[in-house]
């Protein structure tokens, strides 16, 4: 290969598009075994859980809904079954947030959380929680997310006019979100000394995160907001990647980052803050799936996206199955899990890293 | 083309980031297609901003025309498949491939995003094997030593075959060999119909490659013309405080440097 002839070039091309087609053949593969192992651990999170049902009645049980009477049916198909759903689905949705952030403020330590989201999310849900404020004429079920979403998704907006306005560089960005998440965490603080001791603890407990209350019409609105988002950002996937050359080589390639940056912002906030408002803030799977995802698959976003989708939804998987394990007879708030669970995985792969 | 003026025009260029004015109503020469125009000068001479503000990333006053056409009314795209940048610096840690990298080039550019894949990728590898990189075309750009990522910077500036093509430095982390390659392609990229503008710190390798010089100093025009009549012993001690021999030589200029110039230190 070396002393390559001018015969040899013929060849040349053969192996450059034979190098490029295993390379994508490796990358599907392992976005196949992730969404296979996705799909095996859903099965196991609803295969436990404190009531004890073999796994056969649980797979009978998803094959027959229509079986009311039968108190198997009720538990998977009221309980276990949004339970496991919400958890992949958030898992997707703040990865795949997560996925984006990191590149459009071209650092690795961003998540969705990072330009201040959850705080502000926090703010919306202290508002709603402890002074029990809204939208008049909402039911309370859905005033908590809808008042966390709207400060949620108001947070990322207030960042793009700042990030326009100035012509901000991805640094101002974050340092601007910075100082979002000392105010609202300020705010959140004082609402939390003003509030009664019963709405302090039902706070707290919202703000570790939990999938207590996941319903069907939840899942519905957020599978529908991934699947409105999605079909964007995978649009986005070649431009999202010569991002990586920095915004300036961008621009000079003819790419508005402006506006894509401004996209990119907008599928966050949709993202992040609707999987906020009905599960709390959840940290740590928006930081650590795109980094799973990218040292498995690299940075080409065609594959970098759709498997931190997957990874996200899969972290969250375990991370549910572990909240039901790790205290026997106690559902742990899965905000408390997701670290335990994404470090050691996070752990094993940058450690089994040097022979690629 | 009879009645259009072709090449690159620029008149009256200024430029200040805030308040400080870093370029000073520069004027060139009309810069022709087929020639390779080394730009020269000292650390902080202005080079780079010149070559920024042909790329449109920072707003410049004067007039800026490509082929008859004002570079700052074109839209962004039509812009960047004309003209060709490739910056001093590429960042490390980039998990994409060479050939990745150039096939993502070429399909944000609206002329060849639907082109099939195939031809694309033979235009890949033939620019590839004018670079010697074919052996690193699979590698991640984060695995390439500094020298071989400046060569992908480079076939990345050059993949969409800009009428301009603008280098800021593109020798400067490269072995003997590898430079003397970067420019004889240079050469034949001018020689296809392109401009080129390169900054060089290397006088000799101007002297050899280039077919015109401009020099900078402080943000002004210091010189401008055939390498061999503007680089002289008197041009290096004025822009570059240096004491050198400078003799002319068949192909190039045999440059000796001696020492300070005593005489230009502030
Ligand atoms: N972004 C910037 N903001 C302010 N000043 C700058 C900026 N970039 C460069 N300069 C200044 O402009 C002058 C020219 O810089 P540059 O064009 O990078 O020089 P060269 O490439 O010739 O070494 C220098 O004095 C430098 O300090
Ligand atoms: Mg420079």
């Amino acid at each position: 290969m070396a002393e390559a002839s001018p015969q040899a070039q013929g060849a040349d091309i053969a192996e450059l598009i034979g190098d490029l087609r295993r390379a994508r053949l490796r990358r599907l593969r392992v976005i196949a075994v992730l969404a296979i192992t996705l799909v095996l651990a859903m099965l196991a999170d609803l295969a436990t859980g404190s009531a004890g049902i073999a796994p056969p009645d649980i797979l009978r049980a998803l094959l027959m809904q229509d079986a009311v009477s039968n108190p198997v049916a009720a538990i998977v198909w009221q309980l276990r079954l949004p339970f496991a759903l919400m958890a992949v689905l958030v898992g997707m949705a703040l990865s795949l947030a997560g996925a984006e952030m990191q590149t459009i403020l071209d650092n690795p330590l961003a998540s969705p959380f990072t330009l201040g989201v959850s705080s502000a999310a926090s703010l919306g849900a202290g508002l709603a929680m402890l002074l029990g404020t809204g939208i008049p004429g909402l039911p309370m079920d859905w005033l908590l997310p809808i008042n966390t979403f709207v400060f949620a998704a108001g947070s990322v907006l207030l960042l793009q006019l700042v990030g326009n306005a100035r012509q901000g560089s991805p640094q101002t960005l974050v340092l601007f979100g910075i100082a979002l998440v000392f105010t609202f965490n300020a705010l959140v603080a004082l609402l939390q000394y003003l509030a009664s001791a019963d709405a302090l603890q039902q706070f707290v407990f919202w703000s570790m995160g939990s999938l207590n209350r996941s319903s069907w019409p939840k899942l519905a609105t957020l599978a529908a907001v991934i699947a409105l988002v999605l079909p964007f950002s995978l649009r986005a996937t070649w431009r999202l990647t010569l991002l990586r050359f920095g915004h300036e080589r961008a621009r000079t390639l003819g790419i508005d980052v402006n506006r894509l940056r401004l996209a990119a912002l907008l599928r966050i906030s949709l993202l992040a803050a609707t999987a906020v408002a009905f599960v709390g803030t959840i940290g740590f799977v928006g930081l650590v799936g795109p980094h799973i995802a990218r040292l498995l698959v690299g940075e080409d976003h065609r594959y970098f996206l759709p498997a931190s989708l997957l990874t996200g939804g899969l972290l969250m998987s375990l991370a549910a199955i572990a909240a039901k394990l790790v205290v026997p007879g106690t559902v742990l708030p899965i905000g408390i899990v997701t670290a335990l669970v994404g470090v050691p995985a996070f752990l094993w792969l940058i450690l089994r890293r040097p022979q690629a | 083309m009879s009645g259009i003026e072709t090449g690159l025009r620029l008149r009256g260029l200024s430029l200040r980031y805030g308040a400080r004015e870093v370029l000073h109503d520069i004027t060139l020469p009309c810069l022709r297609p087929g020639r390779v125009i080394a730009l020269l000068g000292p650390n902080g001479a202005g080079k780079s901003s010149l070559l920024r503000s042909l790329a449109g990333l920072v707003p410049a006053q004067g007039e800026l025309q490509l082929d008859g056409e004002s570079l700052a009314a074109m839209s962004p795209m039509a812009r960047a498949q004309r003209v060709g940048y490739m910056p001093q610096a590429m960042p490390e840690a980039i998990g994409l491939t060479v050939t990745e990298t150039l096939l993502g080039t070429l399909r944000t550019d609206p002329r060849s995003a639907y082109t099939d894949e195939s031809t694309l990728l033979h235009r890949i590898h033939a620019l590839l094997a004018r670079l010697d990189l074919l052996a690193l075309a699979s590698r991640p750009l984060s695995a390439l030593s500094g020298g071989q990522r400046q060569i992908a910077s480079l076939a990345q500036a050059m993949i969409r075959e800009p009428r301009l093509l603008l280098l800021d430095e593109p020798t400067s982390a490269l072995d003997l060999r590898h430079q003397v390659d970067v420019m004889s392609l240079v050469r034949s990229a001018a020689g296809d119909g392109r401009i080129v503008v390169v900054v060089l710190h290397d006088l000799a390798l101007a002297a050899r490659w280039a077919d015109e010089v401009v020099v900078l100093h402080e943000g002004r025009l210091a010189a401008c013309g055939a390498p061999q009549q503007v680089i002289t012993a008197e041009l290096l001690a004025r822009v570059w405080r240096v004491r050198a021999i400078v003799k002319a030589e068949d192909r190039g200029l045999h440059i000796a440097i001696e020492g300070a110039h005593e005489a230009h230190r502030a």
